[in-house]
């Protein structure tokens, strides 16, 4: 959830000053952005030689700035450099901003794959066969169709499966209804397109 | 005989009928739309496709549904048109 970046978090953002290199900078910002874990801020707190507590902080703080850029796809560094306080470190602020223009790109297409949804379709396979023999006619010829469905659930709830497969048997009469259907939407996704 | 012979063909229509199919689609229904926004980006806009599958097991149905990206929903569509040329190679 993008919450709003607050004066706070600014301040604890001057704590980057401490960084020993920008690449350092770039790290905890990108880290930050997936997670702000205990782990990060600890690493941080050593690398930076901050106390633990602050490291948290900086953490939490630039994990809320990166996602509200990213909720509100600020995507020009005009944007971006309005939002930081006229007191804040010039050099810092500018870094800053490049490093969240660099990785907004990046983390809007994984926030886009991870959205919730329903399971996504992963596979589709299929076979045609012809059933010869029953138990209640010796002798047929009939075709039949087999798909199977793979699907991953995105965010599956704690203790689920992510992957489910189902397979489904066709007639000939089945398939060119799914055929029909599919057909219909295909027109309909033409004439929204079209708009 | 003849009565035999007027009712042939739908008996064996209704034999056939009765052959066990495995988890059979009995139904398809399905909805598309556009995501507008998500709790991790005000605006988004692309297209989603939801399909349900209602599938006969044994005595009861099963839904089954499932979210496509339009590439996914041309490759079904595409995939299902092969399975049906497939088949009518047989008649």
């Amino acid at each position: 959830m993008a919450a709003a970046v607050s004066g706070e978090d600014f301040t604890n953002l001057q704590l980057l000053l401490k960084a020993p290199s920008k690449d350092a900078v770039r790290d905890v910002c990108v880290q930050s952005h997936r997670a702000p874990s205990r782990r990060l801020a600890e690493t941080t707190a050593s690398a930076f030689s901050i106390p633990a507590a602050q490291a948290a902080q900086l953490v939490q703080s630039l994990h809320v700035l990166s996602h509200h850029v990213l909720f509100y796809n600020l995507s020009s560094p005009e944007q971006i450099l309005a939002l930081f306080p006229e007191s804040f470190h010039s050099s810092l602020k500018n870094l800053i901003t490049k490093i969240l223009l660099e990785n907004s790109p990046t983390w809007r297409t994984e926030a886009v794959s991870d959205q919730i949804s329903l399971p996504q379709l992963k596979e589709l396979d299929w076979r045609v066969d012809m059933v010869t023999g029953s138990d209640s006619v010796s002798r047929m010829s009939v075709p039949t169709c087999l798909v199977q469905l793979k699907m991953e659930d995105p965010c599956p709830s704690a203790g689920g499966e992510s992957v489910s497969t189902v397979t489904v048997e066709l007639s000939r009469e089945s398939l060119d209804t799914i055929l029909d259907g599919l057909g219909r939407i295909r027109d309909q996704l033409s004439v929204v397109a079209g708009k | 005989m003849s009565t035999w012979g007027e009712h042939y063909a739908a008996l064996s229509r209704l034999a056939v009928g009765q052959t066990l199919m495995v988890n059979q689609l009995v139904d398809m229904e399905w909805k598309f739309g556009v995501t507008v926004g998500t709790s991790e980006i005000q605006k988004v806009g692309n297209v989603f496709l939801q399909l349900k599958l209602v599938v006969r097991k044994g005595n009861s149905t099963e839904n089954v549904y499932m979210e496509l990206t339009l590439p996914q929903f041309y490759n079904f569509l595409h995939e299902m048109e092969r399975a049906k040329a497939s088949m009518e190679c047989f008649s």
